[in-house]
């Protein structure tokens, strides 16, 4: 392998770390964060 | 519960729909949220921060619109349940600024009053006094203050005028609880109300004796005429999409130059290999191929904007109520869906302004249909290819304005069908529009509005985008064979194993592997369709420079099948169409609709449906023009 292929692979190996890190990364709690009352269910009025 | 001593103070900001809430948040704020000259922008809480003359923090709610303080709708009742200091995390609020449109008093004091009821501290901002005083409106803020025992600042929030005397308005101690004159010695509240503003309105805000017809009265016998008004929004839409497709090209053609000098840069600098095939296939054919859509996208947040901004929008949805009731929906389907065309969470969020919650999730249900932005990519990439520009960018337009129509029809019938079986509401619920006056369009708003749409688009090319490209590429290239036979390497690859996977799932649609490939990988967005293409149909290079530059669109078309007919033939470019017109290929459009219709079943329902329906359009079509000849 050449240069060029040693660097080429290493670029596609972190970016799907990035991804996967991404991935498993806990998901943020929906709605701004701002106690904005975005992330709650609006209740259904019938 | 309100705010702690060391906290700072609570100021609501609450009125009408329509009233320039927002506008006063922004200029209070210094915050950017979307303004529209539409009434049930503000669907939701926001919260900033401002500073009294003497420098004291002060935190700001923008309440969503509300014209009375009995809550039906979602987004009214997250209003009134701020005011009382009901909302989990939230404080009730220590002073309220209601915000009230001069030019249209009588109707805005009806809430003002019921404001003032709840004994918190207030003030009333006086908002569009310049609108009110064209009409010929004699106001009185004085007076209108000595009544209604608050304080009262005239202002005029879309120019800035007004504000430093509202925050003079908002020094410590704040003005005392008022109290309602109305009330005392009668049983019905309602009535007291009206017989009070009918008094305070002839005293305070005195209308000429003669209704004097304003611009926007004279403008409105023509725009919200039964024919000519749907002549002049049909050909204002249709403009819009022309405008698209023809102003574009220029700024088109720059970043495709530029894109041209980046490939041939490092063409020259770097000797053939891998990295250099990953920087230019990959990474330039894949980030490139979306990035050259910037002026489109940008150019059609900017007519929505100014459609917004000038008033004509509320006309469009007065227009619509028609419609929409055919289609089982009421007037106030319309921002949500119309909001859709942009983007579907925002409009999803936006039918928290429904009162019924059974027209709310077929509202919610068919907002997807709406053709939004990220399909804009993939529409920009066929239309063309389907009819060439030298046939006229009329004809594109055209068919542009027909996939739009499209998925709107289908979401109308759909939701006619939905509402028929989910039964009639238990209780009445009433639309109320509010046709605000026409304006002059505030550029500031429309630009910065752009400019953000166009800042996240080129951040996710620049991020999810630029990531896939890099990942597709690597798929398209590895494992690699030991010849120089491009075909033989792409079907060695494991992106060719993945597509001769697929193909039969695909090809009774018209695509063959490589397009089933790029239709999976854009599930997780749509627009990714367009890079995975470019990736995916890299031509061989040549010395031939302008052949190196060809466009993915040149590359796409001289596409075959391994029997040498054209891989795009015009019934599998409409197929490859109609399927996104209908499927459903944006994960976050889905957690939004869990989020908004409470349960994860809707969200699912919604994402087998509409992808088993585009797959059964796109069959019926391929099948059906196959059998006709085409």
């Amino acid at each position: 392998m050449d240069w060029q292929t040693h660097t080429a692979v290493a670029i596609v190996v972190l970016t799907l770390t990035v991804f996967l890190v991404r991935l498993a990364r806990p998901r943020r709690k929906p709605g701004c964060g701002h106690n904005c009352g975005c992330g709650k269910n609006p209740p259904l009025s019938d | 519960m309100q705010s702690a001593p060391d906290t700072p103070a609570t100021i609501a900001l609450i009125g009408n729909p329509n009233a320039g809430k927002t506008t006063l948040f922004n200029a209070l704020t210094g915050a950017n949220q979307k303004v529209a000259n539409y009434s049930g922008v503000t669907v939701e809480l926001k919260s900033g921060e401002t500073y009294t003359p003497h420098g004291k923090k002060l935190r700001v709610l923008d309440l969503p619109g509300c014209y009375a303080l009995r809550a039906t709708s979602p987004d009214e009742k997250v209003a009134v349940a701020a005011l009382h200091g009901e909302l989990p995390g939230e404080v009730k609020p220590d002073l309220i600024v209601c915000v009230a449109d001069a030019s249209n008093l009588e109707r805005h004091l009806q809430l003002v009053l019921q404001v003032i009821e709840l004994g918190i501290p207030t003030v009333l901002a006086l908002n569009m006094v310049d609108m009110a005083e064209k009409s010929g409106l004699r106001l009185d803020p004085a007076k209108l203050s000595e009544e209604l025992g608050v304080p009262v600042v005239p202002m005029q929030a879309n120019a800035g005028k007004g504000v430093i005397e509202l925050k003079q308005a908002l020094r410590f101690p704040f003005p005392t609880p008022p109290q309602a004159k109305w009330i005392p010695g009668t049983d019905d509240g309602e009535s007291a109300r009206r017989e009070f503003i009918r008094k305070l309105c002839e005293l305070a805000a005195r209308r000429p004796d003669a209704h004097q017809l304003t611009t926007s009265d004279r403008l409105d016998r023509w725009l919200l005429h039964p024919v000519i008004g749907w002549a002049v929004f049909l050909t204002a839409m249709f403009a819009v999409f022309w405008a698209i497709f023809s102003f574009a090209q220029i700024p088109m053609g720059w970043i495709e130059s530029a894109q041209g000098l980046v490939a041939g840069w490092i063409e020259s600098a770097m000797p053939d290999g891998d990295l250099r095939s990953l920087l230019i296939d990959g990474v330039l054919g894949g980030v490139g191929g979306v990035l050259i859509f910037l002026p489109q996208i940008l150019l059609l947040f900017f007519f929505i904007g100014l459609l917004e901004s000038s008033g004509y929008m509320a006309r469009a949805a007065y227009l619509m109520d028609g419609v929409m009731a055919r289609a089982g929906l009421s007037g106030k389907a319309f921002l949500p869906l119309f909001s859709s065309y942009a983007c579907a969470i925002p409009g999803v969020m936006a039918t928290r302004t429904i009162d019924s919650a059974k027209e709310r999730l077929v509202t919610i249900f068919v907002a997807p249909w709406m053709s939004c932005s990220a399909r804009l990519p993939v529409y920009f990439l066929l239309v063309p290819l389907l009819l060439h520009e030298d046939e006229g960018t009329w004809k594109q337009a055209l068919v542009l304005f027909a996939i739009y129509t499209l998925g709107t029809l289908t979401a109308f019938i759909t939701a006619r069908l939905l509402r028929r079986k989910l039964g009639p509401d238990t209780g009445p619920h009433h639309f109320l529009l509010e046709l605000p006056p026409y304006r002059a369009p505030q550029w500031a708003y429309i630009f910065r509005h752009v400019h953000e749409r166009g800042r996240a688009f080129v951040v996710k090319a620049g991020t999810i985008i630029l990531g896939l490209s890099i990942l597709l590429w690597a798929l398209g290239t590895y494992p690699k064979t030991e010849g120089d036979d491009e075909a033989e390497a792409l079907a060695h690859s494991a992106m060719g194993r993945i597509g001769a996977v697929i193909e039969p799932v695909v090809k009774p649609l018209g695509f063959d592997g490589r397009v089933g490939t790029a239709i999976l990988t854009s599930f997780a967005a749509r627009e990714v369709f367009v890079s995975s293409m470019a990736v995916l149909f890299r031509v061989e290079e040549t010395d031939d420079e302008e052949q190196t530059r060809e466009t993915l669109r040149e590359r796409l078309a001289a596409a075959q099948w391994p029997d040498g007919r054209p891989l795009f033939s015009p019934l599998a470019m409409i197929s490859l169409l109609v399927f996104y017109i209908y499927a459903l290929q944006c994960l976050p459009t889905s957690a939004v609709v869990a989020r908004e219709a409470g349960s994860w079943k809707w969200a699912l329902g919604q994402f087998a449906f509409m992808c088993g329906f585009a797959y059964v359009a796109s069959l019926v079509v391929y099948q059906t023009g196959t059998l006709l000849g085409f």
